[in-house]
């Protein structure tokens, strides 16, 4: 209900910006801080929604100036819109080069291999002189024309750049709210977990790429045609740092934070100009200040005020009301309808050996899960029971072997595409996307056999509209069958550790998998927890799905397994029923030792 | 050629200091220090006040070092200390913040003209075996010696050391040994001004000393780091060196214009063919 009338306001009072603002250098600082803000958005979506650290988007926002600036210098207005999408587009282009190397960098690796790539472009504007004329600059750059209407003066173009801003927002809003948004969350909190989810983890960061720099070059193309020239000293690392700092002074990952952000440190000096040379000064360490005094931006401390002021009843804390699984229909989660294969093994590894180094995790192994049945894989630490389930849901590719899941070898096939056959699993660890709420969790592993793409989610098409509203309901689905619909809406932090693991879980079954490898589901767990455990693993094999089950818990494992494999030291010391490996002497020895296993024979014995 | 040689060797040893102090603190808090340059150029400056007092060399080396050994320490306490638990992010855009004000203090304390710093051998050079060089050159390659080797006697041979390393490598357990990390992550930030110090006094007399020039000497220590290995602290000096090498040798034989640009591009090569440097830290998610 606020919402809207919110906007209105914020409409209304953009549209009213020129004529409170009468004096023309404050107007073109408003327009500045609108192609900053619109840089700044760009930014955002790499390092706000993927979390990427990019220090080289002075270099974008430099090309796509300096294509717009080459295109139209001299020319007519006119030429302002095919030049405007030309320096989207070649920046873009630009940007799916920096996207394809950043895939095998993280963190301090990305910043710096950005920071060269900002570097690198500078120099280039100062020294390609034939191109750029060097420090001489490009002058004589039209400004924007419909025809006979030309965007000339401060007033006219702010209503332009005001509608390129509006749209850039509304756009990457869309994508947040997305299932693009939260599959790039999945990356940027937990990256390889959002790839055995199903999220194309490389294809989904190059577009993140793209779509910044498309951003960042119409920034470019913009600040081009309102200054009318343009020199190398403006696409320089300070501007990158300068972006930067308004994203994170704004509110990284926010919509409005990162132009909120521009617009206070595009005025910023120009309040502190007051005291003269001082300003730059007080500018540096005003933005470290700012860093340390207020860790959500100021859209963070906005709303933490808010929720001060306006506060709120604390939603009722019904986190220990009920862990009982609720009873939705059994045949609500059944694995989606596949081709069923002919054999009755579903996962068959043959000969898989898996080295590290010198270290053999796994040696020579053979294993196969039957279709329905629940699989325990046991073994004492370090035996290799994670490391087969991370070969073969695609984090590892093994030394040697087959692998093959419903018949398909999946042997370096990478995690998204095994999950996409129907593979998924959940860690020891727990791995859950810790920005998210519960619900979102589950969504990044729902998918529809008829998706939206990238179009749909922008344009918001009724065909993306739909999807939204079907995945929706798959992920409460999903939520209802392992009984933890109460707090869909919770961020995950705020869960107990049992729960967290049954949010692991469901993220899992909402793939509607064929096979679920759960890795130490019990880990932590206390005796009531792990009765819950063992009726909800019953519940899946009985919705349909397929078990393998890693787990220390020898209770647990003993009541639900119906086939138990043993691994030591990476290779298969026993399998069969329960019965017979409780009793089998190579288990015991593995577990207690030689001379323990003799002395329980001779206990035995006499 | 030899002479090409020695001077690409002396601005590879400044690049391996540098490179050196910036993988200290790295070390230490897994925090980029953004400000790193302007470290140098600060106590270049302050070098260059120190002597134009009339002090003597090495009073005015001493006071350059007492004053970056307190810069340190302040540093680390109003702009490390506070992001400690915050990510890497936060304490990135609070150094490119000081970064700016360091700029703007020394141009408004010491004036837009670069300075010169009179060089303590005069004008007068050393023939040896028949290769002219410049004194500071040498003077240069012989510090950094000195420094690496006591580096490594303070690292691997003193219980201070030890408890640095321990700090470095995990924080909690060195906590439970009781060590006092932040205690020790103080240490680290002083010994990395001093080698800051130690650097802008190697450089000031052979550059013009002006507020830019800690912005070049950061981007090189960053390509020296990621050569060597993130995180290596040999790789940050072998690094160095070839850094300073490498560009004398493009600088002569290719495009002195766009020498750094070819740098650059060596270094985004570096990291995506080999990722983990000369000595380097591992650097996928560990499943």
């Amino acid at each position: 209900m606020r919402r809207p009338a919110i906007l209105l306001l914020l409409f209304v009072i953009a549209l009213a910006v020129p004529l409170v603002v009468s004096s023309n250098y404050y107007l073109r600082l408003v327009n500045l801080a609108l192609i900053f803000g619109l840089l700044a958005v760009s930014l955002n979506v790499v390092l706000g929604y993927a979390g990427q650290l990019s220090l080289g988007h002075a270099g974008l926002f430099g090309i796509g100036a300096y294509v717009t600036a080459l295109m139209t210098a001299g020319h007519s207005g006119t030429l302002f819109w095919p030049a405007f999408v030309l320096s989207g587009l070649v920046t873009g282009a630009v940007g799916l080069l920096i996207g394809f190397p950043a895939l095998r960098l993280k963190g301090h690796y990305l910043a710096l291999a950005t920071l060269g790539f900002g570097e690198i472009m500078r120099n280039l504007f100062f020294n390609w002189r034939e191109v750029t004329h060097g420090m001489d600059g490009i002058g004589n750059i039209p400004p924007p024309s419909l025809g006979f209407f030309a965007f000339t003066g401060d007033t006219r173009f702010y209503y332009l750049g005001l509608l390129m801003l509006a749209v850039a927002m509304l756009l990457v809003h869309r994508l947040e709210r997305s299932k693009y948004g939260r599959m790039l969350a999945a990356i940027r909190d937990a990256e390889l977990a959002a790839g055995v989810v199903g999220v194309n983890v490389p294809r989904l960061k190059v577009t993140a790429f793209f779509i910044s720099a498309v951003l960042a070059g119409c920034a470019g193309s913009l600040y081009a045609h309102l200054t009318s020239f343009i020199s190398p000293d403006v696409f320089v690392f300070d501007v990158s740092a300068q972006v930067l700092s308004m994203v994170l002074i704004g509110g990284i990952g926010t919509t409005w934070g990162p132009v909120l952000g521009a617009v206070v440190l595009t005025f910023l000096p120009e309040m502190l100009r007051v005291s003269k040379s001082y300003y730059q000064l007080i500018y540096g360490a005003g933005i470290a200040a700012m860093i340390i005094f207020f860790p959500g931006g100021l859209l963070g401390m906005a709303r933490a005020c808010w929720r001060l002021l306006v506060a709120k009843k604390a939603p009722e804390d019904v986190l220990y009301a009920s862990t009982e699984p609720s009873t939705p229909p059994a045949d609500a989660m059944s694995p989606l309808p596949q081709s069923r294969t002919g054999s009755s093994a579903l996962l068959v590894a043959e000969g898989v050996t898996m080295r590290f180094g010198g270290l053999v995790a796994l040696k020579d192994l053979a294993l196969d899960v039957r279709e329905g049945e629940i699989h325990a894989l046991i073994g004492p630490n370090g035996s290799g029971k994670s490391t087969f389930i991370n070969v073969a849901s695609g984090i590892y590719t093994p030394t040697s072997g087959r692998i093959a899941f419903a018949n398909e070898s999946i042997v370096g096939r990478k995690p998204w595409l095994i999950a996409g056959l129907g593979l998924a699993r959940t860690f020891q660890n727990l791995r859950l996307f810790q920005s998210l709420s519960v619900i979102e969790n589950v969504l990044v592993g729902c998918r529809t056999s008829d998706a939206a793409g990238w179009f749909g989610v922008l344009a918001s098409t009724a065909k993306a509209k739909s999807e939204g509203i079907e995945l929706q309901r798959m992920a409460e689905e999903a939520l209802n069958f392992v009984g933890l619909a109460q707090f869909r809406d919770r961020p995950i932090r705020t869960l107990p550790h049992e729960q967290q693991r049954i949010v692991e879980v469901a993220r899992a079954i909402a793939m509607r998998p064929r096979l679920i490898m759960l890795d130490e589901p019990a880990a932590g767990m206390n005796p009531a927890e792990v009765d819950r455990l063992i009726e909800r693993i019953r519940r899946l094999r009985d919705a349909g799905m397929t078990i393998l089950l890693v787990e220390h818990n020898m209770p647990l494992v003993m009541k639900v397994a119906d086939r138990i494999t043993v691994l030591n030291h990476g290779r298969k010391i026993a399998e069969g029923d329960p019965s017979s490996i409780r009793d089998n002497p190579e288990v015991i020895e593995a577990y207690l030792g030689h001379s323990t296993r003799k002395r329980l024979l001779q206990h035995a014995a006499s | 050629m030899a002479q090409v040689f020695a001077t690409g060797l002396a601005m590879g040893c400044i690049y391996a200091l540098v490179g050196l102090s910036f993988i200290l603190i790295y070390n230490a808090t897994h925090g980029l220090n953004f400000a790193h340059g302007e470290l140098v150029m600060l106590s270049a400056f302050v070098f260059y006040s120190a002597i134009s007092t009339g002090a003597p060399y090495w009073a005015a080396v001493l006071m350059t070092f007492i004053a970056m050994a307190l810069f340190g320490a302040v540093y680390q306490r109003l702009l490390f200390f506070p992001l400690r638990d915050r990510p890497m992010l936060a304490f990135v855009i609070a150094t490119i913040g000081f970064s700016i004000f360091a700029r703007n203090l020394a141009l408004l304390v010491w004036g837009p003209n670069p300075l010169r710093v009179p060089s303590a051998f005069g004008s007068s050079s050393v023939d040896l075996m028949g290769v002219v060089l410049a004194p500071e050159q040498l003077f240069i390659v012989a510090v950094t010696i000195c420094v690496l080797i006591a580096q490594y006697a303070v690292f691997f041979h003193t219980d201070l050391g030890r408890r640095l390393r321990a700090t470095a490598q995990n924080v909690e357990m060195a906590q439970l040994m009781g060590i006092r990390p932040n205690r020790m992550i103080a240490i680290t930030f002083v010994v990395s001004a001093v080698l800051c110090g130690i650097a802008g006094v190697l450089v000031a007399p052979i550059f013009l000393v002006d507020t830019d020039i800690g912005l070049n000497l950061i981007l090189k220590a960053f390509i020296a780091v990621i050569i060597g290995g993130f995180g290596s602290v040999p790789g940050a000096v072998v690094g160095g060196i070839v850094v300073g090498l490498l560009e004398i040798l493009v600088a002569v034989f290719i495009s002195s214009v766009y020498k750094d640009s070819i740098c650059f591009a060596l270094l985004i090569f570096l990291l995506i063919a080999f990722p983990q440097g000369i000595f380097g830290e591992r650097v996928a998610e560990k499943a």
